[in-house]
């Protein structure tokens, strides 16, 4: 469940292109995902969940995998 | 320097061994010869006997872009250094209008790949040199006119304030469809100094281990830019010990991030420049100098060499302190003037080095410009002018804040889930500060601003989205 809304939180944000392979998006490296980008899918994110990221877990995520592990450590049930 | 003028170009003339760009992504120092032959090859190609317009599709500050730009020059045309992200019909529109002699974008950011537009269009004046948007990526043909003259002298104008020497190394964070992203470009190289291209975006760890590997002396952001960087904690944590300089332009920062950045900097024995400017003054008419910092935070800062500034007002206009007025620039860096389309490439200098800002401001009795606002960003309630930007300054406290006129109120779009105060909060405060009622103010909370692709806040969307 926590994971479709990770996904439309992405699509979102980023302004997705539909069809759009989101787990296998990078940042800084899809033309999407760019820092303006990044800061719009924590807002999203933060937002969705109702938590507050920390600096250095805001930075370390950078796919969608990755995010994924961070959101689990904030009690993101998945 | 030896006395001559610093030209981004003159390198192509008389090139040395001395490093000039440095593509981080592969690890590759280009020295002034190699670069300015791979140039001068493309540039072959692109020559055809007269003076053309050539389009560089710019996908960032990347290695291609950049040769693309010198390749155009370096052929003897005028370049509009246009977004390759725009989607390919907005794209395709401004070709049909502009009728461009080839096309250059890059797919891998490192080779040029070009396309045979319509050489031989209507005749392109003869010191016009470089085409820039004034309206970020919207697609829209309106094109800032640069000269020769503008490029070169602005190059200079800036290499005096800035310091810039050869030992500079300045990351290239902007891209040079930018105004303010070229003149870092052009500064770097008019002054036989370095730019480092890195791959990365300035979020990720990568792009500060790039500038740390590089020895990276400078970084220039515009106020989204620096915003992250605080909310990521990546200055304070990551900056190289080598970056002795910010330059922050393309819009206010809030006096009190502002004194924070000073600060930081002062600390490690750098510098925080915060400049002013529009793409019609080439990139920049002023600054504050680091020395009037924290005094000065809430000015625009004092005339660039060769600039200066006078304030309009109705009986004329005045260079007395503390007059409110739209702010008018005079330099050697004011564009000949707007282009709408094709025809309009072989117009002279429309404005002859005098520039109407539209923004309103004051002088203050040191010389230092302060804006109190827009000329068009004002709302008129219960009968009064207010100032959108003023408004948005006030409530920069408490974060972002975009205020948009919403005819008999005035709308606050802000982030949703950082916002520290209250919605009702909020509009009390300003209510008390400008004299109102609070119920002139409607606070919204979005996800997020729309921006627009310089990163700046999109008033023409929130103000749809008002409609809506």
């Amino acid at each position: 469940m926590s994971r479709e809304i990770i996904i439309k939180a992405f699509a979102v944000a980023l302004d997705l292109p539909a069809g759009t392979d989101i787990e296998a998006l990078e940042l800084g490296v899809n033309p999407q995902w760019d820092s303006i980008g990044h800061m719009a899918l924590v807002a999203e994110l933060e937002e969705r969940f109702g938590i507050a990221l920390e600096a250095d877990d805001l930075i370390a995520m950078n796919t969608f995998a990755a995010s994924i592990e961070i959101l689990k450590r904030y009690g993101v049930a998945l | 320097m030896n006395g001559a003028t610093p030209s981004p170009f003159a390198f192509l003339d008389r090139p040395t061994q001395a490093p000039i760009v440095v593509d981080a992504g592969i690890g590759r120092l280009w020295t002034q010869d190699e670069l300015a032959a791979t140039v001068d090859a493309l540039a072959g190609q692109l020559r055809t006997g007269r003076r053309e317009l050539i389009f560089n599709l710019c996908s960032g500050g990347d290695l291609a872009s950049i040769i693309g730009y010198l390749s155009a020059v370096r052929a003897g045309h005028a370049v509009a250094q246009l977004d390759g992200r725009l989607p390919a019909d907005l794209t395709e529109a401004l070709i049909a209008r502009y009728r461009p002699a080839f096309i250059l974008h890059s797919t891998d950011g490192r080779t040029v790949t070009q396309r045979k537009g319509e050489p031989g269009g209507p005749p392109v004046a003869d010191d016009l040199l470089v085409l820039l948007s004034t309206s970020g990526t919207t697609g829209s043909p309106k094109l800032a006119r640069l000269s020769v003259g503008n490029i070169e002298s602005h190059t200079e104008q800036l290499i005096e304030y800035l310091e810039i020497d050869s030992h500079e190394r300045a990351i290239q964070s902007l891209p040079i469809h930018f105004s303010y992203g070229l003149s870092v470009l052009n500064t770097h190289l008019g002054a036989g100094a370095t730019v480092v291209l890195s791959p990365h975006s300035i979020i990720r760890p990568d792009f500060w281990a790039d500038a740390a590997r590089w020895g990276v002396t400078s970084f220039a952001g515009v106020p989204y830019s620096y915003a992250i960087l605080e909310r990521a904690g990546l200055l304070r944590n990551s900056m190289p010990d080598s970056l002795r300089t910010l330059t922050q332009s393309g819009g206010r920062l809030a006096p009190e991030v502002l004194v924070k950045l000073h600060e930081l900097m002062a600390a490690r024995g750098g510098r925080l420049f915060a400049m002013y400017g529009q793409t019609e003054s080439t990139a920049r008419m002023s600054y504050v100098p680091p020395a009037a910092l924290p005094a000065k935070a809430h000015c625009v800062g004092i005339p660039i060499p060769g600039g200066r500034f006078a304030i309009s007002t109705p009986d004329g206009e005045t260079f007395d302190p503390e007059v409110e007025g739209e702010v008018i620039f005079r330099g050697p860096n004011v564009m000949l003037g707007y282009a709408e389309h094709r025809d309009d490439l072989a117009r002279g200098d429309d404005l002859g080095g005098v520039l109407r800002t539209g923004d309103i401001g004051v002088i203050d009795a040191d010389g230092f410009l302060r804006l109190t606002g827009r000329a068009k960003r004002i709302a008129k309630l219960f009968g009064l002018r207010i100032s959108l930007d003023e408004i948005e300054n006030a409530a920069s406290a408490h974060g972002l804040v975009a205020a948009v006129d919403g005819g008999d109120r005035i709308v606050l779009w802000r982030l949703s889930g950082g916002a520290p105060v209250a919605a009702g909060d909020l509009a009390i405060e300003l209510a008390r500060r400008f004299n109102l009622k609070s119920s002139a103010f409607a606070v919204r909370d979005l996800d997020e601003l729309p921006l627009n692709g310089r990163g700046k806040v999109d008033y023409a969307a929130l103000a749809k989205l008002h409609v809506n």
